[in-house]
C-alpha cells in the first residue's frame, strides 16, 4: 500500500498523489481563459524599469546605441516583447539614434531582424544601414566582447547578411566602445549580461542597461545595486511595465492578466500541497498511535 | 611528454596573452593580443561544426544498427541536410541566402522557433506540478524559501497589488536587498573560485582540455 | 501560400510537442528529431556564414590580408582529430587554445567586474541618512525596511561568505553567523524560484497567445491529433494510463 500501512488509501492521500495531468490541465485553463477574456488589471512600474527608461533618455540625440540581443526562441516569449518595446523607445521620438544590433546566441539575429522590420521599418520608416544595422552572430562569447573593445569592424567585418560593413553609412566612424553612448543588452543567460558587465562595463566604462529573463534577473541585482547596470527589465513583467511607461501597449501587456492568474494558481498549488502533506502526516501518526 | 606539454604550452601562451594585454593595453602588443582573440573565436566556430558531425554520426549509427526509433533518426539527418543546403546556397540564387523569404529563414521561422519555444514552455507545467508535489515546508529553511517565493510571485503581477496592497513595493525591497545579499555573497565566492581555477589552467596545474 | 503553410506547420509542431504532456508518443518523437535536424543545420550555417567566411576564409583566401590566420585554421582543423583513434590527442591543441583565452579573460572579468566592485559596493555607511530622512518624512513599512538595507548588506554578506569559506566548526557564536548566512541564501533561492515560476508561466503565455490567434488550425489539428491518440489507444499501440 502506498501509505506503508495495511489500510487502503484515504481520499486525501489520493488527492495528494493525483495524476499530474490534472495539474497540467488546471494551469493550462487558468492561463488560456484570461487571454481570451482579459481582465485589464492596471500595471505598475518598478524603479529598475524607470531607471532603464531614464538611462536611454539621458543619452544625447544622434548617439550610437549598441543593442546585443543575446537570446534564442527558448526565451523569445519574455524577451521578444522586450526587444519590440525598446525599439519603440529608440525610434518613437525622432531622436536620430543609431542602433547597432547583434546577437551572441546563434538563433538571436533572425529574431532581432524581425523586430527591426516590424517596428523600426514598418512603423517608423527607419532605414537599414543608415538608422540601424544587424551585425548578426559571432561565436566566441566573452572573446567577442573583448575583441570589440579593440575594433568592432575587425570583429564584425560583415553584417548578418554578409554585406561588408564598410559599405554601411551607420558604421562609418565606429571603431570601438568609445563611440558607443549606451549598451542596451537583452539577455537570456550565458553569454549575456554578466559577461558584458565583466568584459565591457568594468574595462571600458560603458553605460549599460539590461533586459533579462525572469530566471536570470535575481543574479543581476548585485550589478544594479553597484551601479554597473543603470537599469533592468525583468522578464515579460518588465516588458509590460516598459510598454506602460512608453505608452505602447503590446503583447507583454496583453499577457499580464494570464501571468497574474498563473502565479495565483501556482501559489494555491503550493498551499494545497502543504496542507495535504500536513493532514496526511497527522492522519498517519494517529493511525500509528492507534496501532502500537 | 610532448603530448602533455604541447597543449599546456598552448593554453599558457593564449591565456598569458590575455592577461598581459590588460597591463599593456597599447601599441604593438595590444594589436597582437587582439589578433589572438580573433583566432579564439574562429577555433570555437570549428568546435560547433565538430558537434554537428557528431550528431550526424550518432544518428547514422542508429539507422545502420536499426536501433529503437531509428526511423526518426532519418528525419533528423534529412532536415539537417536540407537546412545546410538552403543555408549554404549563394545569395544570388533564387532559393539561397538568409534574407526574409528565403527557404532557410522560412524553415527557421516555422520550425526552429515554434518547436524550441514550445519545448521550453513545457517547463511551465512541470514547475506547476513540482509546486504541488515537491514544495513541502519541512524546516525553517524551507519555510523561508517558500515565503520569499510566494511574495516575489505575488508582488510581480498586477493582481498582487489588488490582493495584497504594497506587495509590489515589498517585492522590490526583497529583490534589491534581502535576496541580493545572498547573490552578492555567491558572486564574490564564485569570482574567487573562477580566478583561482583560471590561474591554475593558465599555469598548467589544471588541464580541462584532457590529459594522458 | 507559403505563409499559410508555415502557420499550419507551426501549429502542428507546437501541438506535437505539447502532446508530450499527455505522454511520450510518435508525434512528439517526430517533432523532437525534426528539431535536432533543423537546429544543427542552422547552427552550422551560421558558424560558416557569420564567423568562418568573414573572419577566416575571406581575409585568408580572398584578400590575402592576414596570413597569420593559418594558425587558427590549423587549431580549428585539429579539433576534428577527435574523430580518429590514433591522433585524437591533437584535438587538445585547439581546445587548449580556447580554454587558455577564456581563462585569461575570466581572471580580469571576474576580478574587475565582480570581485572588486561587489566588495567595494558593500562598503557603505551603517546608517543611511537619506533613508532615515525618508522615514521621518513618510513613516511606513517600506521606508523602515530601507533603513535596514545597509546593515543587512554589511552583516549579511559577511555571514554568507563565512558560511562558504570558513572550515572551522560552525558552533557557538560562529554557528549563529553561519546560520544567518544559510537563511539569507535560502531567501535568495526563494526569490530565484519565484522568478523562475514567473518566467516559465510567460513561456506558456506566448504559446497560448499563438494558439488563440491561429485558433482555426489549432482546433482542427488538435481534434485530428486526439482522434489519432484514440485510435492508437484502441489498437493498443499507446497505453493511455502510462505517463512518460
Amino acid at each position: 500500500m502506498p501509505n506503508g500501512l495495511d489500510k487502503p488509501e484515504t481520499t486525501l492521500e489520493k488527492i495528494e498523489r493525483m495524476d499530474r495531468r490534472i495539474v497540467f490541465l488546471a494551469i493550462a485553463i487558468t492561463i488560456i481563459l484570461p487571454l481570451i477574456w482579459p481582465l485589464g488589471l492596471p500595471i505598475g512600474v518598478s524603479p529598475q524599469v524607470d531607471d532603464f527608461h531614464e538611462a536611454i533618455e539621458s543619452i544625447p540625440d544622434g548617439s550610437v546605441v549598441l543593442f546585443p540581443n543575446d537570446y534564442d526562441p527558448a526565451s523569445k516569449a519574455e524577451l521578444y516583447p522586450m526587444t519590440v518595446a525598446i525599439l519603440h523607445h529608440f525610434f518613437k521620438e525622432d531622436r536620430n539614434l543609431k542602433v547597432i544590433g547583434l546577437g551572441l546566441f546563434p538563433a538571436g539575429p533572425p529574431l532581432l531582424q524581425k523586430a527591426f522590420e516590424e517596428v523600426a521599418v514598418d512603423q517608423y520608416g527607419a532605414e537599414y544601414g543608415k538608422d540601424f544595422v544587424n551585425l548578426g552572430y559571432k561565436e566566441g562569447r566573452e572573446i567577442v566582447m573583448a575583441s570589440m573593445g579593440e575594433s568592432i569592424p575587425q570583429t564584425f567585418p560583415t553584417d548578418f547578411f554578409g554585406t561588408s560593413i564598410d559599405s554601411l553609412p551607420i558604421m562609418q566612424g565606429i571603431k570601438n566602445y568609445s563611440d558607443i553612448a549606451i549598451l542596451v543588452n537583452v539577455s537570456a543567460g550565458y553569454p549575456g549580461t554578466k559577461e558584458w558587465v565583466q568584459q565591457v562595463v568594468s574595462v571600458f566604462d560603458v553605460l549599460m542597461v539590461s533586459g533579462t529573463t525572469g530566471v536570470s534577473a535575481p543574479e543581476y541585482y548585485p550589478y544594479y545595486n553597484s551601479g554597473q547596470l543603470a537599469g533592468m527589465l525583468e522578464g515579460l513583467k518588465g516588458a509590460a511595465e516598459y510598454e506602460t511607461l512608453i505608452e505602447e501597449q503590446g503583447i507583454a501587456t496583453s499577457g499580464m492578466d494570464a501571468q497574474s492568474l498563473g502565479h495565483l494558481v501556482i501559489i494555491l498549488f503550493i498551499i494545497a500541497g502543504n496542507v495535504l502533506f500536513i493532514l496526511n502526516k497527522r492522519n498517519k501518526n494517529r493511525d500509528r498511535g492507534g496501532r502500537f | 611528454m610532448a603530448r602533455r606539454s604541447i597543449p599546456t604550452a598552448i593554453a599558457f601562451f593564449f591565456g598569458a596573452m590575455m592577461v598581459v594585454n590588460y597591463f599593456v593595453p597599447w601599441g604593438w602588443f595590444s594589436d597582437r593580443a587582439n589578433q589572438v582573440q580573433e583566432w579564439g573565436l574562429i577555433v570555437v566556430a570549428f568546435a560547433y561544426i565538430l558537434g554537428a558531425l557528431n550528431v550526424m554520426r550518432v544518428h547514422g549509427h542508429k539507422i545502420q544498427r536499426k536501433e529503437e526509433d531509428w526511423r526518426f533518426s532519418i528525419v533528423t539527418i534529412i532536415t539537417m541536410v536540407v537546412m545546410l543546403s538552403f543555408g549554404l546556397m549563394p545569395e544570388h540564387w533564387a532559393i539561397g541566402g538568409m534574407e526574409r523569404g528565403s527557404p532557410f529563414l522560412w524553415m527557421f521561422d516555422n520550425m526552429y522557433v515554434p518547436m524550441m519555444a514550445t519545448m521550453y514552455s513545457l517547463l511551465a507545467f512541470f514547475i506547476a506540478s513540482a509546486a504541488f508535489r515537491a514544495f513541502k515546508v519541512r524546516s525553517l529553511e524551507a519555510t523561508l524559501l517558500a515565503v520569499t517565493a510566494v511574495i516575489v510571485m505575488i508582488g510581480a503581477v498586477p493582481l498582487g497589488g489588488i490582493l495584497l496592497p504594497g506587495s509590489m513595493e515589498l517585492r522590490t525591497w526583497i529583490m534589491e536587498t534581502l535576496q541580493n545579499v545572498g547573490k552578492r555573497g555567491i558572486m564574490i565566492g564564485v569570482a574567487l573560485g573562477a580566478i583561482s581555477t583560471s590561474l591554475k589552467i593558465i599555469l598548467g596545474i589544471e588541464r580541462p582540455y584532457g590529459r594522458d | 501560400m507559403w505563409e499559410l503553410l508555415g502557420i499550419w506547420i507551426q501549429v502542428f509542431l507546437t501541438l506535437a510537442i505539447f502532446s508530450f504532456l499527455y505522454r511520450d508518443n510518435p508525434f512528439y518523437k517526430f517533432a523532437e528529431h525534426l528539431f535536432v535536424g533543423v537546429a544543427t543545420g542552422y547552427w552550422v550555417v551560421l558558424q560558416i556564414r557569420n564567423v568562418l567566411i568573414p573572419n577566416l576564409f575571406q581575409p585568408l583566401f580572398g584578400e590575402f590580408s592576414d596570413p597569420w590566420l593559418v594558425i587558427p585554421l590549423f587549431l580549428g582543423l585539429v579539433l576534428f582529430m577527435r574523430l580518429s583513434d590514433k591522433y585524437s590527442y591533437m584535438s587538445r591543441w585547439g581546445m587548449a587554445a580556447v580554454v587558455g583565452i577564456f581563462s585569461g579573460l575570466a581572471i580580469f572579468g571576474f576580478g574587475g567586474g565582480d570581485l572588486i566592485i561587489q566588495i567595494r559596493s558593500n562598503v557603505m555607511p551603517f546608517i543611511d541618512t537619506e533613508a532615515v530622512q525618508a522615514f521621518t518624512q513618510k513613516a511606513g513599512v517600506i521606508t523602515f525596511l530601507n533603513i535596514l538595507s545597509n546593515p543587512i548588506f554589511i552583516i549579511g554578506v559577511i555571514c554568507v561568505l563565512f558560511y562558504f569559506f570558513f572550515s572551522t566548526e560552525h558552533t557557538g557564536a560562529l554557528g549563529v553567523v553561519s546560520k544567518i548566512g544559510i537563511y539569507l541564501l535560502m531567501i535568495s533561492f526563494g526569490a530565484s524560484y519565484g522568478n523562475t515560476v514567473m518566467a516559465r508561466i510567460s513561456l506558456f503565455i506566448d504559446r497560448a497567445q499563438f494558439g488563440i490567434v491561429n485558433w482555426i488550425p489549432t482546433v482542427i489539428i488538435g481534434i485530428l491529433m486526439i482522434i489519432a491518440f484514440v485510435v492508437l489507444a484502441i489498437t493498443g499501440k499507446v497505453d493511455p494510463k502510462k505517463q512518460f
